[in-house]
């Protein structure tokens, strides 16, 4: 089963940003409702193949898209394997 | 048969509205029926579609970023989350005599409430004014100039990039520059970030095409408002107060989604028709509405003549009569839909002359034709010939 990461965000603006960013770039992507376990929030997430990484960290950072957190799937749920911190974006 | 009716009251509200914006309205009403924020999947269309008309509008007015315009019902909201969230004890604001109460009223509640002084730019009996002016009213407690783009009762232009080019000449603890654009937005062209603009707010429903119940306030980095609404945005549902993040911070509660959605195609209507076009034909008809009305004897405009110094807003009067006898009389003869009264800007009336009888005001829109306007024209020499003026 190939491996699939999450991309997380913490609004549903930036969300939808990185979202328009990955569709642009041609990333295959599926936006899904952010799994309870990740957080209570009742968000979306951005759910990617894993060998897609490298490009999709790239194009958050390029867009702003920030903070952001990466998960890999694992057997016991998602794991956190990447966190790109700047001040949320759009803070008063 | 139902009757011809010529709509010259677009100050008010536009009408008609583009067809595509119609039809966007009832489509996302019909088919967009999720809360956005709440991501369940159907709901994700929903979050989409507000996130595409968001964007619209941040470029619409010269954005980078589509996080800092906050959905409002109307510009009299994003007026008073601008004023009522900004301003504090002990603050200054310069503000300008053509104001509308949507300007007005939060500021008196702020002297009131707050003890905010608030001090009025008197601009000439013909609504114009010159930078300085307003430049020279800051003082160092000074944290807020409120400046009206167009006046909604003589169209008249305020000279917004100079001011604000001005405040921003100041730099370290200058004010904030809240520019009212109800009667600009969707006529003038507008870039917030080149402008120096700070807070901009804007209705949908007037020249930008939307339907009603839509509006926007621009927030610029750095600006620091309190919500005047708080509760469920869809996100951080875990915390107790209000996030900080924007949009939400300022969109609690179930949006208008229809109505943003066809903002959105609205916005995207005015792009493909070109703001210059829209400018160009406006001064056009308002050229001839103002050479028709100017001859008429016991007529009497207000405003700069020149249509190239206002928006598409023209107020006369019909000396010995009531504004209100003059706008019933358009309507019974000839079907002409128009605003007459104070225009819910005593400030201006006053400062034109015209307190508390207001004017008869004409506002075309992108819709009228020639022929309309020279209908309103021969209607006003009707009435003076009936009154044995002609």
């Amino acid at each position: 089963m190939m491996e699939e990461l999450l991309a997380v965000f913490p609004t549903t603006h930036l969300t939808l940003t990185a979202e328009r960013v990955f569709k642009d770039a041609g990333l295959h992507q599926r936006t899904i409702m952010k799994p309870r376990r990740i957080s209570s929030d009742c968000g979306l997430a951005i759910r990617l193949d894993a060998s897609q990484l490298k490009k999709a960290r790239e194009l958050v950072q390029t867009a702003d898209c920030l903070p952001a957190t990466f998960y890999q799937s694992a057997s016991d749920g998602w794991r956190p394997i990447l966190h790109l911190e700047v001040p949320v974006r759009g803070d008063c | 048969m139902k009757k011809r009716t010529i709509y010259l009251n677009n100050a008010a509200t536009t009408w008609p509205k583009p067809g595509c914006v119609v039809d966007a309205l009832l489509r996302a009403t019909r088919e967009l029926a999720g809360t956005p924020g709440r991501a369940v999947t159907r709901d994700l269309e929903c979050e989409r579609a507000i996130f595409r008309a968001r964007e619209a509008a941040a470029r619409f007015i010269g954005a980078s970023d589509s996080s800092r315009v906050i959905f409002t019902p109307n510009a009299t909201a994003a007026l008073n989350l601008a004023i009522t969230g900004l301003l504090k004890k002990g603050d200054h604001v310069v503000t300008t005599s053509m104001d509308h109460n949507s300007v007005a009223r939060p500021l008196r509640r702020a002297e009131e409430e707050k003890g905010v002084e608030v001090q009025r730019f008197d601009l000439s009996p013909a609504g114009t004014m010159k930078a300085e002016g307003v430049v020279k009213m800051i003082t160092s407690h000074t944290r807020l100039v409120v400046l009206t783009e167009a006046s909604n009762v003589t169209g008249s232009i305020q000279p917004v990039g100079d001011i604000a080019g001005a405040v921003r000449a100041m730099g370290g603890d200058r004010p904030l520059i809240l520019v009212d654009a109800a009667q600009s937005a969707g006529v003038l062209p507008m870039n917030v970030e080149k402008d120096g603009v700070d807070l901009l707010a804007v209705p949908g429903h007037k020249s930008l095409y939307g339907p009603q119940g839509t509006g926007f306030l621009y927030i610029a980095p750095g600006v620091s408002l309190t919500p005047l609404l708080e509760g469920g945005t869809g996100g951080h549902s875990g915390q107790e107060r209000q996030p900080e993040s924007l949009p939400d911070r300022f969109e609690s509660g179930t949006p208008n989604t229809p109505g943003i959605v066809a903002l959105g195609e609205a916005l995207k209507f005015l792009a493909e028709r070109g703001l210059e076009e829209i400018r160009a034909e406006e001064i056009r008809l308002m050229d001839i509405l103002t050479d028709g009305i100017f001859g008429i004897r016991g007529v009497e405009l207000f405003g700069p003549r020149d249509p190239r110094e206002r928006v598409g807003v023209l107020s006369f009067n019909v000396e010995g009569m009531d504004p209100a006898e003059v706008g019933t009389f358009l309507e019974t003869t000839r079907g002409i839909i128009l605003r007459v009264g104070l225009h819910c800007s005593p400030h201006s009336h006053r400062t034109i002359g015209t307190f508390p009888e207001g004017t008869v005001r004409i506002s075309p829109g992108i819709f009228n034709t020639d022929e309309e306007i020279i209908e309103l024209i021969q209607g006003v020499k009707d009435l003076q010939r009936a009154r044995g003026i002609l």
